[in-house]
C-alpha cells in the first residue's frame, strides 16, 4: 500500500515525457529554447566585449574576427549586446508570464467555478481587457508610467492576465458538469479541496502550454515596446532597442537590423514549436480521457 | 433466390500505435431482396466496422480492407473510388447512430436532401424540391412542406432520424445499412422508427443490414441474424432458429444476459440474472444464484420520504435576461422508500428522473417539497450537518468514465471519502479501500492504476466501491447500467443485488428500461413531464398498468421472442412534449385513484 | 435577422462602455501625475497647476469619468496639447490610412490562409501538411516590425523594387507599390495565423458524424469538403479572425513606424514622444471604437453563416 505513491509520481514523469515524444517538434522548441538560454546565462563565458562599452572608431562596422557581428552606431559589440540582450528580454517575459499565469489562473478557476454574478463580472471585465490591443494597451500603461523594468513587467502581465483567465475558466466549467466531481459534492468534500486536487490538476496541462506560448508572446511585446521607444532606457541593451537602432541606420549597416532580428524570431519560433506541438500532444489526449 | 449482397472473406484491420489491429476478421454472409439481416454484437465487436467497410468508408491512410463484397455480381471493394461514390446513397445507403449530430447544421434539410437528388438522380430545381417534400412526407414528417426550410437544430432526435431516413432512401437502394440506428432514441420513439423502417422496406423490396446490441430488437425486426464477436462471425441463421438453441458458447454467454420484459413473471422479488458465467471477475461474496432476493426490509418507517419534490429551472432570453419560462423538471413528486427496497423511476428522456435523484441529494436545490431521511427533515440542515448526512445516501452515475477523476489512481479515490469524513486515518481507509474493491469483484493489486487502465464495467464497479466507502444506507443509481454492454449490465446487476442483500443496502434506481427496471425492483414509479403518473409494486405496474402512459411505455418495448413479434404501425411522428411553462404557470391540481394495494394511479384529465 | 441584429448592436454599446471604463481606470488609477509626465521634472508648481486643471485632473474621479464618456459620445474628444487642433480631427484625418492597410492585409492573409489551410488539414500528416505548418508556425513568429523591417531591407534597400516611404497616392499602380510592402509584412502575420485556424478547425469538421454522412450519401469530396466541411469550418474560423483583428490593429502600429506610414500607430507614438496627454486619452476611444465595430462585423458574420445563431 506504501508503494502506491511512488508509482503515481513515476507515472506522471512518465506521462510528461511521452506528452513530447506524441509530437516531436516540442523536442526541437525546447532544445532550441533550452540553448537560447543557456546562452544568455552563459553571456559573461561567451564575449570579451563589455556590451556597453563605446568604440567611436568602430561605428557600425560590419563582421570582423574582433565583432563577429560588427558594431552599432556607438561602436558597442552587437554580439555582447545580443547576448546580454537576451537576458533582459528572457528575464521580463518569463517573470510577466509567471505573474499572468498565476494571477490568470487563479481569476480563471473561481470565476468558472462559482458562476452566476461573480463569473458574469469577471468575465465582462477580462473580454473588455482582451478586446483592446494588447500592444496599445501596454504602450499606454508603459507611458503613463514611464519605462522601467518593473513597468514593462507589470505592463506586459496586464495583458497577458485576460487570455489565461479564459483558457482556465473553460474546463473548469467543463470538468464542473462532469460527474466526477458531482460525485466529490455527493462524497461531501469541501470546496477548496475540490478545486485544488480534483480540477486544478485537470487543467494544469493547458495552463502550462498556454504558459509556454504566452511567453512567445511577452517577449515579442516586451520587443515591440523597445522597438517603439518604450522599452529600457539605453545603454542597457535590448533587441528591440536593438533593432530600433538598426532602423535607424539601416541604409549604413543591413548587420545591425538583422542579426537582433534573427535572434528574437528564433526565440519566438522555438517557443511556439514547443507550445503547439505540446498542445497537439495534449488536447487529444484530453479529449479521450473525457 | 439470388442474394442481393454477398460478402466473402471481409477482414478490416487499422494501424493503431502498436501495430495493425483486425477489427473484422474473414467476415462472410449473402444479404437478399426484402430481407432483413441483423448483426449483433457488444462493444468492440467489429459490426460497425463491417457496415463503414462495406461502404468504404475507412480511412484510407490507416485502414486495410480485404475481400469481397458482390452487389448485383459487381465486387464493391474493388471499385474505383469514383465508381464508388456513385454507389453510395444510390445503391446502398446507410443512416447511423446519432441523429443530433448526423446532419449537417447549416444546411437546411431540404438542401441535404435535395442535393442527393442533384447528385444521384439528376433532379434539380422545381422537380427536385417536389420530390423531397414527397420523400419527407413518406416518412411521416408532419407539415413537411414547412419543415423543407428547416434547419436540424429545430428537429428532434426522432424526427432527425427520420429526416436521416428520407435521404437515404431519396434513390431507392436497393440495400439500406442501418448502424444502431434506435439506441440513442427513446423507447417509444424507437418503436415507431423500426415500424417505419419494415413498412418501406416492404413498399421498396430493399434489403436491410441492421446493426446493434439489443437481442430485444432483433427478435422484433430480423428475418436472419449474424452474432459477431472481437470481429468473428461466431453464428448466423434464421433468428427464430438462433433463439430457439443458440450453439455458439459466445451467443448463449450473451442470451443469457439479455433482459426480457415479462421474465419476472411469479416472482416476489428481484432476482438475480442467471448467467452462463460471471465473467472474468473474481466472483464476490454471493449468496447462491438463482434463490429469490429476501425483502431485507428491517422495519416499516420508511427510509426516505419525498413529499411535493419539486425542482423548477428558470429560463432566460432577451437582452437583460428577463425570466421567459420554467423548465417544470420535477413537479409535485412524493414516494417513500423502506429499507433494503429498491425503488424503479422510469420514464423518458425530460421526465425529471434525473433530476429527482439529484434534487433528493441536494446537488440540485430543490424549490420546494420535504425531503426526510432517517426521519430527518432535509431542507432544515446547515453545511456541516448535510456532510454528514450525505454520508448515507450515495449516488452512482451512467458515464463510469466521467464519474472518476482520470488522474487519481483509483485506490485513492476510494479511500478519498473515508479520509475527508474523518472515518478512518489514512493506513485504514487504505486497506479498507482494497477490501472494497474485493468486494465489488476486482483485485485490490489494481488499486494503483487510473480510471482509463479499466473497462466500462470495471469502472461502474469502482464507482459502486466509492459509493460502498462511507457505508450508505441509500444508493441511487442514475442509469448506472444504460451505458454498458448486454453481458456486463447483467454482472453489474448481479453485483448491485448480492450488495443489497449483503449491506441492507435501499436504491433508488433511475433507468428507461423497463425490462432491466423489472428484474431489480421490488416498486417501481412511472414519470412523466416531471410528474409521477403511476406508482405501485414492480408486478402490478408491469402486468396491470393503468395510466395511458405507462401503458404506451410497455407496449413500446421490445420483447426478445421472434415468434411474438407484434404488428406495429407506423405512427405519424409524435414529439414529447417540452416541460418548459410560461412563468405565470399555475399547476392544476391532480387526483388519484387506488388501483390496489400500493399501486396508485393518476386519473387522467 | 433584424432582432438579432438590434441585440447585438446593444451588447456592442455594452462592451463598448466596459472597455471604455476600463481604461479610463487603468489610466486614472496608475500612479504618476500626468502634468509631471507632460511638462517635465523641472516645471513650477504653477504651471503644473494650470495644467492639470486644464486637464480636469483636479475634479473627483466619477466627474473625470462623467466628462470622458460624454465627450466621447458627442465627438469632443479633447484637443491636443501640442497642435490645439482638436483630437478628433487629428485622428479623422489618418484613420482611412490605418483601415486601408488592415484591410488589404486582412484580404491578403485569408486569400492565402484558408486555401492552404485547407489543403493541408485534407493532405493531413502528408509532406504538404507538414511544411505548411511549419511554415505557418513560422510566419506568425515573427514580430511585426521584423517582418517588416526584413521586407524594408530586402526589397526596398537591397533590390530597390519597392519604395522605402510608402505614403504615395494617385495612380493604381503608385497605390499598389506603396502599399504592397506594408500589407504583405502585416499579411504575412495573419496568413499564417489564418492558414493554422482553418487547418485546425477543417480537421475538426472533418472527422464530424454529418461528413461521414454526406460521404455515404456519395456526394463527390470536393462537395464534401466545400459545401459540408468548410462552411461549418467558418465559424470557427471567422470567431478567430475578429479576434486577431484587435492583434492586428495594434501590430499596424509597428509597421507604420517601419514604412512610414501615416495612421494611427504614427500618431500615438508622436503623442507618445510629445507627452500629448489629451492626444493619447482621444486614441483610447477610437481604438475601443474600433475594437467593438470589429465586433459587431465578426457577430454579423456569425450570424449569416450560423443558422443557430440567427434564429435564437
Amino acid at each position: 500500500m506504501s508503494t502506491a505513491p511512488a508509482i503515481a509520481t513515476r507515472g506522471r514523469w512518465g506521462a510528461l515525457v511521452r506528452l513530447f515524444n506524441a509530437n516531436k517538434t516540442s523536442w526541437v522548441g525546447l532544445i532550441l529554447f533550452a540553448a537560447i538560454v543557456l546562452v544568455a546565462l552563459l553571456a559573461p563565458l561567451l564575449t570579451r566585449h563589455d556590451p556597453i562599452a563605446q568604440d567611436i572608431t568602430r561605428q557600425l562596422a560590419g563582421p570582423s574576427r574582433e565583432h563577429i557581428f560588427g558594431t552599432d552606431e556607438y561602436g558597442r559589440d552587437t554580439w555582447s549586446r545580443l547576448i546580454y540582450g537576451a537576458r533582459i528580454s528572457l528575464a521580463i517575459g518569463i517573470a510577466s508570464t509567471l505573474i499572468a499565469m498565476l494571477v490568470g489562473s487563479a481569476i480563471g478557476l473561481i470565476a468558472g467555478w462559482r458562476g452566476g454574478r461573480l463569473d458574469a463580472i469577471v468575465m465582462q471585465i477580462m473580454d473588455a481587457l482582451l478586446a483592446f490591443p494588447a500592444l496599445i494597451l501596454g504602450l499606454i500603461v508603459v507611458a503613463m508610467l514611464g519605462p522601467s523594468t518593473t513597468n514593462i513587467i507589470l505592463a506586459i502581465a496586464l495583458t497577458s492576465i485576460p487570455p489565461f483567465a479564459r483558457i482556465a475558466r473553460a474546463p473548469t466549467i467543463a470538468l464542473k458538469e462532469r460527474e466526477f466531481v458531482e460525485a466529490c459534492r455527493a462524497l461531501g468534500l469541501s470546496e477548496p479541496r475540490i478545486l485544488l486536487v480534483h480540477i486544478l490538476p485537470n487543467i494544469m496541462a493547458e495552463i502550462l502550454v498556454m504558459g509556454s506560448l504566452w511567453l512567445a508572446n511577452a517577449i515579442r511585446t516586451e520587443a515591440s515596446l523597445a522597438f517603439i521607444g518604450l522599452g529600457i532606457k539605453p545603454p542597457t541593451p535590448t533587441w528591440g532597442g536593438m533593432i530600433r537602432s538598426g532602423f535607424e541606420n539601416i541604409l549604413d549597416s543591413a548587420w545591425l537590423a538583422v542579426v537582433p532580428s534573427v535572434a528574437i524570431l528564433l526565440v519566438i519560433f522555438a517557443l511556439n514549436l514547443l507550445g503547439d506541438g505540446l498542445r497537439d500532444a495534449v488536447d487529444p489526449r484530453l479529449k479521450n480521457e473525457a | 433466390m439470388e442474394p442481393l449482397l454477398s460478402v466473402q472473406g471481409l477482414t478490416t484491420a487499422f494501424r493503431g500505435p502498436a501495430g495493425w489491429a483486425t477489427a473484422v476478421k474473414d467476415l462472410s454472409f449473402d444479404l437478399h431482396a426484402r430481407e432483413t439481416l441483423a448483426i449483433v454484437g457488444e462493444s468492440g465487436s467489429g459490426k460497425t466496422v463491417t457496415a463503414l467497410s462495406l461502404l468504404r468508408l475507412v480511412a484510407d491512410a490507416n485502414g486495410r480492407v480485404a475481400g469481397k463484397a458482390l452487389l448485383g455480381g459487381r465486387d464493391i471493394l474493388a471499385l474505383p473510388e469514383e465508381e464508388m461514390s456513385r454507389l453510395r446513397g444510390n445503391e446502398i445507403a446507410m443512416i447511423f447512430q446519432e441523429p443530433m449530430t448526423s446532419l449537417n447544421p447549416v444546411l437546411t434539410i431540404g438542401q441535404q436532401i435535395i442535393e442527393v437528388l442533384n447528385v444521384h438522380r439528376d433532379l434539380r430545381g422545381a422537380a427536385a424540391r417536389a420530390e423531397a417534400l414527397r420523400i419527407l412526407e413518406r416518412v411521416r414528417i408532419p407539415a413537411a412542406r414547412s419543415r423543407l426550410d428547416d434547419y436540424p437544430h429545430q428537429f428532434s432526435g426522432g424526427m432527425r432520424q427520420r429526416v436521416m431516413i428520407a435521404i437515404a432512401l431519396a434513390c431507392r437502394p436497393k440495400v439500406l445499412i442501418a448502424d444502431e440506428p434506435t439506441t440513442a432514441l427513446d423507447v417509444t420513439v424507437q418503436a415507431q422508427i423500426l415500424a417505419l423502417i419494415r413498412e418501406l422496406q416492404q413498399e421498396t423490396g430493399m434489403a436491410v443490414l441492421f446493426i446493434t446490441h439489443d437481442l430485444a430488437v432483433v427478435a422484433e425486426i430480423a428475418d436472419r441474424m449474424l452474432v459477431m464477436w472481437q470481429g468473428i462471425g461466431v453464428e448466423q441463421g434464421e433468428t427464430e432458429a438462433i433463439f430457439a438453441s443458440p450453439r455458439a458458447p459466445y451467443t448463449r454467454r450473451l442470451f443469457s444476459a439479455v433482459f426480457a420484459l415479462g421474465a419476472m413473471r411469479g416472482e416476489p422479488a428481484p432476482k438475480k440474472m442467471p448467467l452462463a458465467d460471471d465473467g472474468p471477475e473474481r466472483q464476490a461474496v454471493t449468496p447462491p444464484q438463482n434463490t429469490p432476493q429476501p425483502n431485507t426490509s428491517r422495519s416499516d418507517q420508511p427510509l426516505l420520504q419525498v413529499t411535493g419534490l419539486t425542482t423548477r429551472f428558470p429560463v432566460r432570453s432577451g437582452l437583460f435576461g428577463r425570466l421567459s419560462g420554467r423548465v417544470h423538471a420535477v413537479e409535485n413528486v412524493s414516494f417513500a422508500l423502506k429499507p433494503g427496497e429498491t425503488l424503479a423511476l422510469v420514464g423518458e428522456s425530460g421526465c425529471g428522473k434525473s433530476t429527482t435523484g439529484r434534487s433528493i441529494l441536494r446537488l440540485i436545490e430543490p424549490s420546494a417539497g420535504a425531503i426526510r431521511f432517517e426521519g430527518v427533515d432535509m431542507s432544515g440542515l446547515d453545511k456541516r450537518a448535510l456532510n454528514r448526512l450525505r454520508r448515507k445516501m450515495q449516488i452512482i452515475f451512467q458515464d463510469p468514465y466521467a464519474s472518476l477523476n482520470p488522474r487519481i489512481p483509483v485506490a485513492r479515490a476510494i479511500a478519498e471519502p473515508m479520509i475527508v469524513h474523518g472515518v478512518a486515518p489514512r493506513e485504514e481507509a487504505t486497506d479498507r479501500a482494497a477490501a472494497l474493491l474485493e468486494t465489488v469483484g476486482l483485485a485490490p493489486e489494481m488499486g494503483t492504476r487510473l480510471p482509463h487502465e479499466f473497462s466500462g464495467g470495471q469502472r461502474q464497479r469502482l464507482c459502486i466501491a466509492r459509493a460502498l466507502a462511507l457505508s450508505p444506507r441509500l444508493i441511487i443509481a442514475d442509469e448506472a447500467v444504460a451505458a454498458l454492454d448486454v453481458s456486463i449490465k447483467a454482472q453489474v446487476l448481479n453485483l448491485m443485488l448480492d450488495l443489497q442483500a449483503q449491506f441492507a443496502l435501499s436504491y433508488l434506481f433511475i433507468s428507461h428500461d423497463m425490462a432491466v427496471v423489472e428484474r431489480i425492483s421490488h416498486r417501481v414509479a412511472v414519470m412523466y413531464l416531471g410528474e409521477i403518473v403511476e406508482i405501485g409494486p414492480r408486478a402490478a405496474i408491469i402486468e396491470n398498468p393503468q395510466h395511458p402512459y405507462t401503458r404506451k411505455l410497455l407496449a413500446a418495448v421490445p420483447i426478445p421472442d421472434p415468434t411474438r413479434r407484434g404488428t406495429r404501425k407506423a405512427a405519424v411522428a409524435e414529439e414529447l412534449p417540452s416541460p418548459v411553462r410560461p412563468p405565470d404557470y399555475a399547476a392544476p391540481p391532480r387526483t388519484w385513484r387506488t388501483v390496489s394495494d400500493g399501486h396508485l394511479v393518476q386519473d387522467d384529465q | 435577422m433584424i432582432a438579432f441584429l438590434v441585440r447585438r448592436a446593444a451588447l456592442a454599446l455594452v462592451t463598448g462602455f466596459s472597455v471604455l471604463t476600463l481604461v479610463f481606470l487603468i489610466v486614472r488609477v496608475l500612479p504618476g501625475d500626468p502634468a509631471q509626465v507632460v511638462l517635465g521634472e523641472f516645471a513650477g508648481e504653477t504651471a503644473l497647476q494650470a495644467l492639470r486643471h486644464r486637464l480636469g485632473l483636479d475634479q473627483p474621479l466619477w466627474a473625470q469619468y462623467a466628462q470622458f464618456i460624454a465627450g466621447a459620445l458627442t465627438g469632443d474628444w479633447g484637443v491636443s496639447l501640442v497642435t490645439g487642433r482638436p483630437v478628433i480631427a487629428e485622428i479623422m484625418a489618418v484613420l482611412p490610412w490605418t483601415i486601408e492597410l488592415t484591410v488589404v492585409s486582412l484580404a491578403l492573409g485569408a486569400l492565402v490562409g484558408i486555401p492552404f489551410g485547407v489543403l493541408a488539414a485534407v493532405h493531413r500528416n502528408r509532406a504538404l501538411d507538414y511544411v505548411t505548418r511549419i511554415a505557418s508556425l513560422l510566419g506568425l513568429s515573427f514580430p511585426a516590425f521584423v517582418s517588416a523591417v526584413i521586407l524594408l531591407l530586402a526589397l526596398a534597400i537591397q533590390l530597390p523594387w519597392f519604395p522605402v516611404i510608402s505614403a504615395q497616392t494617385g495612380s493604381v499602380s503608385a497605390w499598389f507599390q506603396s502599399i504592397t510592402l506594408p500589407a504583405v509584412s502585416l499579411g504575412l502575420i495573419m496568413a499564417a495565423y489564418i492558414t493554422r485556424v482553418t487547418r485546425s478547425a477543417m480537421l475538426e469538421v472533418l472527422s464530424e458524424d454529418y461528413v461521414r454522412t454526406a460521404r455515404a450519401k456519395g456526394m463527390p469530396w470536393p462537395i464534401v469538403v466545400r459545401r459540408h466541411a468548410l462552411r461549418n469550418a467558418l465559424i470557427p474560423i471567422i470567431t478567430v479572425i475578429g479576434l486577431f483583428l484587435g492583434i492586428q490593429i495594434g501590430n499596424s502600429v509597428l509597421t507604420e513606424i517601419v514604412f512610414n506610414r501615416p495612421g494611427l500607430g504614427k500618431l500615438i507614438v508622436g503623442a507618445l514622444n510629445q507627452r500629448d496627454y489629451a492626444m493619447l486619452q482621444g486614441m483610447m476611444v477610437i481604438y475601443t471604437l474600433l475594437v467593438v465595430f470589429v465586433n459587431v462585423l465578426t457577430d454579423i458574420a456569425y450570424g449569416l453563416v450560423d443558422p443557430r445563431v440567427k434564429l435564437q
